[in-house]
């Protein structure tokens, strides 16, 4: 975690931010020659010099000293108010959220009780309470402050007991405890640790504040409130005594943000749209495709290399089938398409969209261009919807990212044109069929007549029937569609050519009744024979998987599950010549 | 020769909505039965009653011949008694642990022999070698895998936990036909040995018919 959050911008100056005052309060105090406490009436308000840097104080103390010293207490109480809050939150919070029922109904009202009133106040009254004293301002902000990440906590668990992973450890017989401890837990101390390392900044001013109101560390010890509220009495006289203790409190403060930014960031699963590289800048060319790819290779973060080199062109008015089993790169190629790929992805090559440079437009002509240029079906309809918005809210969706409304009718318009009843548009996603969802969404994503629809298994979540219309209508509806599939046969039924990906390359491309008919590479046909036919004939699986993607061997990376293989595949890989990529096609 | 898991006029119902009515079957050692139908027929929610993830409304459901829901909650013969394989492959692992970890947690149970942190990577990668899956480094994490690996680790880690029934709620549906055809293998062979039953739910009649020894049409 702390190596990731280095390689991320905000994270490595919030770290180094954070670093520095940790030594600041460490070091200081033993390298300086100074003492906090020491007053010495001859040098009262002394401006900073060579020897007091920061000048002194009404005391006459050398207020670095001062400084140093109230840093550490500050920061000792900030980080026990961290861990402690943290730590409470995530127990309460998680306990509560995984065991459900009473305790939960208890715990959950407290802390939205809790979370209704302002930290500040609470920790105010508590330490009115409790007396003054940096250790009670310390309890007081734990006690206003475990609420926060306790929420954050308990969302994290709630509902685990339908976690996939979790209800295979029940069956399996593990017992609660441990699938709290080895499951459970573990996904929300991310989480908690984000929201508490978010608050931590507010932690630190209102700290700050509490003390400046005299409420924290008692003379003659220091702490950077106090030593604020000090400067302020000869705040015209002596400004500087100002700087210090201020300087302090913002590193604090901005250490934590950057930190609680970037440790968001890198623990968003969300992916941020990743920019291409500099060998990829090509001249505007084009063509006439619809979607035109030239020499596209994609490399994730983590070294996998997805795309090696893919070349297609899908012609405007026509479908182009891409498929291949899973893990062969034809989701990251609708991606690609989509520019939807994490950031750190190093993409080389070009893809041009209606003659335009895809890869090379900024955030703005990106987010302009979003359903004109491309439009996007993804593979499960209910999770592409908002379970608490219309289907008719869904279609007009296009309309209004673009801050527009749509023409009067339309909406109504595009769902009779795809076969549903309109008078069912104020219903929400569930309560219609995955088919009908998936046809919504399907006139979403062609509201603007995009140049290119990609679909990615559009119809792996729809029954047999369902998939055959809803292909229809998505074929209907797009001016050039690109359709990513695992399913030869229904890629055939529906596209005009087909490509055939296998470790991040195309190895067979043709029109499909072509390719359907007599494959030529042996991985085709292998893909042909695992379908499974209406007649019930026993499949032909093939055995072995994909090879990895990180360290491809030499060689046609197909060879060693190739039946087919000669002397030429081990060393050489083959490239596309004729439509095929093998040394022994069929 | 007593069904590994027998139910008897079960139904359940979701508010106003009856999803199930009424089913009677029974599963013996080595049989695999496919379950089929339409959306909405109830097929997913016959999958969790006959694992014992839900109490039916009515009817009963045995296991080995004992009754299943006797007392308070749900008892199983012994652990891992019934091990399912789910639709989407990743959430069924643990994203964060390496697939040592997953494919081996049934061997963790109370009552078991609890093999150490050594033995159960050893144990993993033999289970992979023999699921031609040697290739996949055991402390890999689901995320760096395809849909079609961890749906194939997912079913190995019911085979682990030696269940004398596995459940598969449509294990193929998301899959390339390949995958499918080896979840269809990994399952017939645990089946074949007769140490195990299989329910398989699939709205996909034609690989249902290449697996099951008799399918039950809910439509």
């Amino acid at each position: 975690m702390i190596r990731r959050l280095w390689r991320h911008r905000a994270g490595r100056a919030g770290l180094a931010l954070a670093a520095a005052v940790v030594l600041l309060a460490l070091l200081g105090p033993l390298a300086w020659p100074y003492q906090p406490d020491l007053p010495d009436y001859a040098r009262q308000l002394t401006p900073p010099d060579a020897r007091h840097w920061l000048g002194t104080d009404a005391a006459g103390r050398d207020q670095l000293a001062r400084v140093l010293a109230g840093t550490g207490t500050s920061l000792t109480a900030v980080a026990a108010v961290f861990a402690l809050t943290a730590l409470i939150g995530l127990v309460v919070g998680a306990v509560a959220g995984f065991l459900g029922g009473p305790v939960d109904a208890v715990v959950g009202r407290t802390i939205d009780v809790l979370l209704g009133l302002p930290p500040q106040i609470t920790a105010l009254a508590i330490v009115g309470a409790l007396g003054v004293g940096t250790g009670n301002l310390v309890v007081a902000l734990v006690l206003a402050g475990w609420a926060y990440p306790a929420r954050i906590a308990r969302a994290a668990v709630l509902g685990s007991h339908r976690r996939l992973d979790v209800l295979a450890a029940r069956l399996a017989g593990i017992g609660r405890w441990r699938i709290l401890t080895g499951h459970v837990l573990p996904g929300a101390v991310t989480t908690v640790l984000v929201a508490a390392t978010t608050t931590a900044g507010e932690t630190v001013l209102t700290l700050a504040g509490l003390s400046f109101l005299g409420l924290g560390a008692q003379p003659p010890a220091a702490e950077l409130g106090q030593l604020l509220a000090d400067s302020q009495s000869s705040l015209v006289s002596s400004p500087w005594l100002l700087i210090g203790p201020t300087a302090v409190i913002a590193a604090m403060v901005a250490a934590a943000m950057l930190t609680a930014d970037a440790l968001a960031d890198i623990t968003d699963p969300a992916p941020a749209p990743a920019r291409a590289g500099r060998r990829a800048r090509a001249a505007r060319t084009g063509g006439d495709g619809a979607l035109v790819a030239t020499g596209l290779s994609v490399r994730y973060p983590d070294g996998t290399h997805a795309l090696r080199g893919v070349d297609l062109t899908l012609a405007a008015g026509t479908a182009l089938a891409v498929v291949g089993e899973s893990g062969c790169g034809k989701t990251t190629l609708a991606r690609t398409v989509l520019r939807l790929l994490p950031a750190g992805t190093a993409i080389g090559g070009a893809v041009h969209v209606a003659g335009r440079d895809l890869l090379h437009l900024d955030r703005r002509a990106l987010r302009r261009s979003r359903g004109y240029l491309v439009g996007y079906v993804a593979q499960d309809p209910y999770a592409a919807c908002d379970p608490l918005r219309s289907l008719g809210h869904h279609v007009a969706a296009p309309w209004r990212v673009h801050r527009r409304r749509p023409p009067a009718g339309v909406v109504r318009d595009r769902i009779a044109g795809l076969g549903i009843d309109p008078g069912r548009l104020r219903d929400r996603p569930h309560r219609w069929s995955g088919g009908m969802v998936q046809r919504a969404t399907i006139a979403a994503a062609t509201a603007h007549r995009p140049a290119v629809t990609v679909a990615d298994e559009p119809t792996s979540a729809l029954d047999a029937g369902l998939a055959e219309e809803v292909l229809a209508t998505l074929r209907g509806a797009s001016s050039a569609l690109l359709l990513v599939t695992h399913d030869l046969r229904l890629a055939a039924a529906h596209s005009d050519r087909v490509a055939v990906m296998y470790a991040g390359r195309i190895i067979e491309t043709g029109r499909s009744g072509d390719v359907l008919d007599a494959p030529r590479h042996p991985y085709t046909a292998a893909l042909l024979a695992a379908t499974p036919r209406p007649d019930g004939t026993p499949v032909r699986g093939l055995p072995g998987s994909p090879p990895s993607l990180r360290d491809l061997p030499a060689g046609c990376p197909f060879a060693p599950r190739c039946d087919r293989r000669v002397a030429d595949c081990a060393s050489r890989e083959p490239t596309l010549s004729d439509g095929v990529a093998c040394w022994n096609p069929r | 020769m007593t069904a590994v898991v027998a139910a008897v006029g079960i139904s359940r119902r979701y508010g106003p909505v009856t999803a199930l009515a009424e089913l009677s079957l029974a599963v013996a050692p080595g049989q695999i039965l496919g379950v089929t139908g339409p959306s909405g027929v109830g097929k997913s929610t016959l999958l969790r009653l006959l694992a014992g993830l839900e109490r039916p409304d009515t009817g009963h459901v045995a296991y080995a011949g004992e009754p299943a829901w006797a007392g308070r909650g749900v008892r199983y013969p012994r652990p891992g008694y019934v091990m399912p394989v789910f639709q989407n492959p990743t959430a069924s692992l643990n994203p964060r642990w390496p697939i040592w970890r997953s494919l081996t947690e049934p061997l963790t149970a109370p009552g078991r022999e609890r093999p150490g942190r050594a033995r159960r990577r050893h144990l993993a990668a033999e289970w992979l070698a023999r699921a031609h899956l040697d290739h996949i480094d055991p402390d890999t994490r689901p995320g760096a895998l395809s849909g079609g690996q961890c749906q194939r680790v997912a079913v190995l880690r019911a085979l682990v936990a030696r269940p004398a029934l596995i459940v598969a709620d449509e294990p193929t549906a998301r899959q390339d036909v390949i995958t499918a055809a080896a979840t269809s293998q990994l399952i017939a062979a645990a089946t074949a040995a007769g140490t195990a039953a299989a329910v398989v739910v699939s709205h996909d009649r034609a690989w249902l018919a290449g697996l099951a020894h008799q399918i039950v049409d809910l439509a």
